[in-house]
């Protein structure tokens, strides 16, 4: 019960900011230069078309009254109709969510198993020739820039050696079953998503690890005689997964708008490249819709992440 | 003094220092390391590194090498002017957020919150594409979204600052309260602001670089995006043109990232979380 009242009281926190987020984003569209029916129309279109566009997407109307429009058709569960494309966008979001989490969870998930493993190994060896190592080459995979080391990796294994497709999602001559074509396409966006998210699991699993070693319980566990193997996965590691779980969290909220950049460079038509096509064409309901969800699933993922919390640490749930 | 010692004695922070000021001087002696626009043509295009061109040349025939250098200068620019925004725009709210506290301390809090879920990159796609692409403009827009981490910090040195024997004696001799807050407050709290600020000017750079690679840059500027986005479409026939630019973007990050981590452990900060 404890808990409902709890899930509950997050979500009525949650409406104002995401009611904010909508107004911001809003706002910001419709005060910048340029407007869509003209982009749509082309330079050379009658004016008359023009304002037959504008009535018909409704940007004739004071800015006021298209927002209160907008918030009671997202109410509703309507997110308008793609000016390009006249789709709902809630279809078109659906279509290319699925398209983008197929590519970043699975690598989300095997960066974070990774690079918490790694962590651990330097943490063992802390200061000694491995953990330099590791965290040497942690350092320099921090720094390398996304676009730039997927653009590497497709120079290798794509032009050079040829093992893989350079980009998009299928090819159209293929043996390949269309799952195992898909997976061969996923193979180096992933790799490259999960190269530069390892990182940022290793140095916190490394950190928080050598901090949880120093503990009493750990010298305990050492004295009543189990293996240093146990002591670091049975002991060690648990206690230190909860920046892990924080971070998992915050990450969150950059898996769709980080994912544009390994789109762009692959040609992944994933949901971030949905909605930059969609500011370069001022397709106002695809770009409101892509903010949306973005901001939705922060929220979602934070809960995730409270209830994760509370499975590892118990404490968390008294307060 | 000791700190700067072992600030200086850290090899981190030297090898990080070192690419820096490689980086300034190519920055500030562009135009005489490579007289003349580096966005005109001078020879023929897709040239292999070596012969005439020491970096070869793009798709329209321009010196990668003088547009590596040119480009130095926006990513200085932008790792400077935009961290310098957020460091300014950071401190004073956070500051007076934490010292003043009430509603203005709840409104930061929500505008922390705020920021927090916003999908941050496509704020900033959107404010460029937009509002124009002028490289002043951008340093504007990149450092008004990458503050609160700034203010979040200066908020939590002042909350515990303020309780400082020496603040209450500014208070009984009778200073201004603002005058507390500015002169003995956050002069104290500046070191973790500024260890976060060259971590930002990392993410400033590495911003500007990806708008650039995305065709949102200022396309009157040698940028290394830029050169990164027209390399793109020839990267199975001209590889150099991707390889150079890359790299001396990856050592400057390299640069922040070092010297930034190195300013947290020698000023003691407790470890964050990195974005």
């Amino acid at each position: 019960m404890k808990f409902g009242k709890y899930v509950a009281r997050r979500v009525l926190q949650m409406i104002p900011v995401i009611l904010a987020i909508i107004c911001i984003c809003f706002m910001i569209i419709h005060l910048a230069p340029g407007d869509p029916a003209t982009i749509l129309a082309g330079e050379t279109a009658a004016d008359e078309y023009i304002a037959e566009l504008s009535a018909q997407f409704g940007l004739d109307q004071p800015m006021w009254k298209q927002l209160l429009i907008y918030m009671k058709n997202v109410f509703q569960g309507n997110l308008g109709e793609s000016f390009a494309d006249k789709i709902p966008v809630t279809t078109m979001l659906a279509e290319r969510m699925k398209v983008t989490l197929m590519l970043v969870l699975p690598s989300e998930i095997l960066a974070i198993a990774i690079g918490t493993l790694l962590g651990l190994t330097a943490a063992k060896r802390e200061n000694r020739l491995q953990d330099h190592l590791i965290s040497n080459l942690s350092i320099v995979l921090y720094c390398m820039p996304t676009f730039w080391l997927g653009m590497m990796l497709m120079l290798l294994f794509a032009v050079n050696l040829k093992w893989l497709p350079t980009s998009g999602m299928q090819s159209f001559n293929t043996t390949l079953s269309p799952f195992l074509d898909t997976l061969r396409h996923m193979i180096l966006p992933s790799v490259t998503l999960i190269l530069v998210r390892i990182p940022t699991y290793l140095k916190l699993a490394r950190s928080s690890i050598v901090e949880v070693a120093q503990e009493d319980f750990i010298n305990t566990a050492r004295a009543i005689g189990y293996s240093e193997h146990v002591v670091y996965r049975k002991h060690a590691l648990r206690n230190a997964l909860l920046p892990t779980v924080t971070q998992v969290g915050m990450s969150l909220s950059t898996l769709f708008s980080g994912a544009l950049l390994t789109e762009t460079v692959f040609s992944w038509p994933g949901m971030g490249r949905m909605v930059y096509d969609a500011i370069a064409t001022r397709d106002y309901p695809v770009i409101m819709g892509g903010f949306l969800v973005s901001a939705v699933m922060v929220v979602i993922g934070s809960f995730i992440t409270d209830i994760i919390y509370m499975y590892l640490d118990p404490r968390v749930v008294a307060e | 003094m000791r700190k700067v010692k072992t600030f200086f004695r850290d090899p981190q922070s030297i090898i990080g220092l070192i690419i820096l000021a490689v980086m300034l001087i190519l920055a500030i002696f562009a135009p005489v390391i490579c007289p003349g626009s580096p966005l005109f043509s001078v020879g023929a295009p897709l040239q292999a590194p070596g012969g005439d061109f020491l970096m070869g040349t793009d798709y329209l025939g321009r010196d990668v090498w003088a547009m590596l250098v040119w480009g130095s200068r926006v990513s200085i620019i932008f790792a400077f002017g935009a961290s310098l925004l957020s460091l300014l725009v950071g401190i004073v709210l956070g500051a007076l957020s934490g010292y003043i506290g009430g509603w203005l301390d709840d409104l930061m809090c929500r505008i922390f919150e705020l920021f927090y879920i916003i999908p941050r990159t496509f704020l900033v796609i959107l404010m460029v594409a937009f509002f124009g692409s002028s490289i002043g403009l951008m340093v504007i827009i990149v450092g008004l979204t990458i503050w609160p981490s700034n203010a979040k910090i200066m908020r939590a040195q002042v909350l515990t600052l303020k309780r400082r024997g020496y603040v209450q004696a500014a208070d009984v001799a009778g200073g201004g309260r603002l005058s507390i807050l500015f002169r003995h407050i956050v002069p104290n709290g500046m070191g973790p602001v500024l260890s976060n600020s060259v971590l930002q000017m990392a993410q400033a750079v590495l911003t500007e670089a990806s708008l650039s690679f995305l065709g949102l840059g200022d396309p009157n500027q040698a940028s290394w995006g830029l050169i990164l986005n027209a390399g793109q479409r020839n990267i199975s026939t001209a590889p150099w043109l991707v390889i150079y630019p890359g790299i001396a973007l990856a050592l400057l990050l390299l640069a922040f990232n070092l010297i930034g981590t190195a300013l947290h452990k020698t000023l003691n900060v407790k470890q964050t979380v990195m974005e």
